[in-house]
């Protein structure tokens, strides 16, 4: 843990010194947390609030910041976890979107789902619709394995991306997942499997292109002008060898070399894959970048410092993306995913979800830094939650990451064992009665086995819980946690983010932004707005 | 019940180490090798090991998988789980494996049996070879070990009702009836993808099928 450490309390040091006064305290709890202190300083807040107004409600640009499965529970324990690493209070800090004026909570369900998946809430956050589940910028009348390419046309919902290039906006995608991956790829394709990433995943037959090739085939203005992200993979042959892991191949089967194509079509575009050469690029002079720096997803930020050519982080690429698209004096809209905070919780391990929500805070404090609140809309928010939660008593300045104690006191179940602050409703980290593995001496395998003494949980006594790798535990067991279906924060600043107040449905950001942009008087090509939904909660037809 | 074969899978439980491991394993011969392991009267099961210097597969350890690793530059370590009835497969990439603290150890993976624990054996004696290979027997507190060190490989592991017995090896591996599964026949889905494909049919039955596949691992609980 020492090295992520060493990396966040820089960062989280950056941060603490950008925080409202409320939010500065020390580590030392008995230094400020006084009554005379809360009382004054919530005085101070109403009169901070008072003074608030907003920016009007035309933004030249917008930047839309989302944590991929960023809970509010997932937010808190990152905000303290921040503020821990810095020395100070982690209760009082605040990462840097939670200093926004401006906040909603949203309704994540999709039109099938109660809890639902990445693909259709990303697209209600682009495209202004609820559609099903695994449905890419599509109506809710799209099966999903529709194959047939003219039915997806016929579906096809237009986004606040290829509205923008329409309009001679300059266009940007930054993530550290697959750029082919659900949320990234709403803004750009329209299918209906968000798994139909590659043409070796869609079915025989399909005339639907993969995902991949709608990006580098976008038919909209002059194309997305900045991609930054992971999924190089789907971007070359079988027969084409990876450049950073030799012995790995791209995954098409058609033998297209799309980096290629996309280089061709956009004449002084640059592509680069590595540290070095992201690095090298001056925005001054390159107007159109692809950056794809990992076969799959790029790395966690605990785990950037491992890759062998480097990665940048997701601030590095949000700046480098926005000094490109802010040479367009028309403005932009960028899209910016902390990606992998999702498959953090998914392998129901908090802390690299946590490491992760702090980078995406450092993104919007570079975004912040680099745009005029007068001109420019950034939105910070979720696409949906994640089973996550801070439980037991603990005191105020209690390491996250540990287990629950009062004045240092370990708190203990009715077993009497401890346990941890954070855990999961469910997922890998199932740690319940004969779950503990035993290496066979002769095989040398695990076997299921009660803990010593009969108890039904792990004695967590001796463990270190802040272990980067330590897998918080869960209730249910299931091979992957899960997503969680309470409402999502909104956080926004700039023109228009009044307009994000109370609990709002999650397809109402792209109305925001639609309307922020200027859009909303635009009919566009919407095809699929008059998609009726699927399944068992479709009316009855007569 | 809640079952545990994912790291059971893994030959050498105790070569787990907490980071990438040395890829140096000049003396580990490329070969297959069939084992067959007993517990006390349950039937027999024969599973196989192939190894070369960049790859190690278990085949049937676990009925119809394959377990593949892929040693690659900088010592990286990837993991392929591959379900052969399903044409599809798990991809662990150095970064799950260090999340999951299932990094093995390449030079103790490959052998079936950590060196290390030879050495806790203490000193050998003489033993019976195997085919034209001289072989060596360690043994303590009822463990038994009986090891060949030119193809640094047991013979046979015993301790309680449970012996493993090594049946067959080819060397060079080109000789075997067995070949290294090709994992581009195969579906591979990411780890890290898994919870989001919760309407994958295969995704769905992995569960069923292996319940430990999907990165339940040892986490000092």
């Amino acid at each position: 843990m020492k090295d992520g450490i060493a990396m966040l309390r820089c960062a989280a040091l950056v941060a603490a010194v950008m925080l409202p006064p409320a939010a500065t305290a020390g580590a030392d709890p008995a230094a400020f947390n006084t009554a005379e202190y809360w009382f004054e300083s919530g005085r101070a807040a109403v009169a901070r609030a008072a003074r608030l107004h907003p920016q009007g409600w035309r933004a030249k640009n917008v930047i839309l910041f989302v944590g991929d499965g960023m809970g509010v529970s997932t937010v808190t324990a990152a905000r303290i976890l921040a503020g821990q690493l810095a020395g100070r209070d982690g209760e009082s800090h605040r990462l840097s979107f939670e200093r926004f004026p401006h906040l909603a909570l949203s309704v994540t369900a999709s039109a099938n789902q109660q809890t639902p998946d990445s693909a259709p809430t990303a697209t209600a956050m682009v495209a202004g619709i609820k559609t099903n589940d695994g449905a890419i910028s599509v109506g809710p009348g799209v099966e999903r394995g529709e194959t047939d390419a003219a039915v997806i046309a016929a579906h096809s919902v237009e986004t606040i991306l290829e509205q923008a290039e329409k309009r001679g906006l300059s266009t940007g995608i930054v993530t550290t997942a697959r750029i082919t991956h659900a949320t990234p790829a709403v803004n750009y394709a329209h299918i209906g499997n968000r798994d139909w990433e590659c043409d070796s995943d869609l079915p025989a037959g399909a005339t639907v292109k993969d995902i991949a090739r709608q990006l580098v085939e976008f038919p909209h203005g002059d194309g997305v002008d900045v991609v930054l992200g992971g999924g190089r993979r789907c971007f070359h042959g079988r027969d084409s060898e990876d450049p950073e892991y030799p012995g790995r191949f791209g995954r098409r089967a058609d033998g297209r070399d799309l980096i290629g194509d996309w280089l061709a079509a956009r004449p002084g575009s640059v592509y680069v894959w590595n540290q070095a050469q992201f690095d090298a690029v001056d925005p001054r002079r390159v107007r159109r970048l692809l950056g794809l720096f990992e076969p799959s997803h790029m790395r966690y930020e605990a785990d950037r410092d491992l890759d062998g050519t480097g990665e940048p982080s997701l601030a590095e690429m949000t700046e480098k993306a926005l000094r490109i698209l802010q040479r367009n004096r028309k403005g932009y809209y960028l899209m910016v995913e902390a990606g992998r905070i999702d498959h953090a919780h998914h392998a129901g391990n908090a802390y690299r979800a946590l490491v992760d929500t702090i980078a995406l805070s450092d993104a919007v404090q570079k975004a912040v830094a680099l745009t005029d609140p007068r001109d420019t809309l950034i939105i910070v928010t979720a696409d949906h939650s994640h089973v996550f939660t801070i439980a037991g008593y603990p005191s105020r300045g209690n390491p996250i990451l540990g287990k629950a104690a009062i004045e240092g006191q370990v708190l203990r179940d009715a077993f009497g064992l401890p346990y941890t602050t954070l855990s999961y409703a469910n997922g890998p980290g199932y740690a319940g009665e004969f779950t503990r593995r035993v290496f066979d001496p002769i095989g040398e395998r695990a076997v299921p086995a009660p803990y010593p003494g009969g108890l039904p949980r792990p004695d967590l006594s001796e463990i270190d819980t802040t272990d980067p790798n330590y897998l918080q535990e869960a209730t249910v067991p299931l091979s992957s946690e899960t997503h969680a279906g309470e409402d999502v924060a909104i956080y926004a600043r700039g023109p228009g983010a009044q307009f994000f107040h109370g609990v709002q449905e999650q397809h109402v950001i792209y109305h925001v932004m639609a309307k922020a942009l200027g859009f909303d008087h635009e009919r566009g090509d919407r095809r699929g707005r008059g998609d009726g939904p699927r399944g068992p909660w479709a009316a009855p037809r007569r | 019940m809640w079952k545990w074969a994912f790291i059971g899978s893994l030959l050498a439980a105790a070569c787990m180490v907490p980071s990438i491991a040395l890829p140096s394993d000049a003396d580990a011969p490329a070969l297959a090798a069939e084992f067959e392991t007993r517990f006390g009267k349950q039937a027999a099961r024969r599973w196989r090991l192939l190894r070369d210097a960049a790859r190690i597969e278990v085949q049937e350890r676990v009925p119809g998988v394959s377990e593949l690793w892929l040693l690659e530059g900088g010592g990286r370590i990837r993991h392929l789980r591959l379900y052969h009835e399903a044409r599809a497969g798990i991809e662990y990439d150095a970064a799950d494996l260090r999340l999951l603290e299932a990094v093995p150890d390449w030079r103790a993976l490959g052998r079936v049996v950590d060196p290390a624990r030879l050495e806790r054996l203490g000193p050998p004696e003489p033993a019976e070879r195997f085919a034209r290979w001289p072989a060596r027997r360690y043994a303590r507190d009822g463990q038994e070990v009986v090891w060949i060190p030119a193809l640094q490989l047991p013979a046979r592991i015993a301790e309680g009702e449970a012996v493993t017995r090594l049946l067959a090896v080819h060397t060079p591996a080109a000789a075997a009836p067995w070949r290294f599964t090709d994992p581009g026949a195969y579906r591979l889905i990411d780890y890290a993808d898994l919870g989001d494909m919760e309407r994958d049919p295969f995704v769905m039955r992995l569960l069923e099928i292996d319940p430990d596949a999907a990165g339940v691992a040892h986490h000092g609980h």
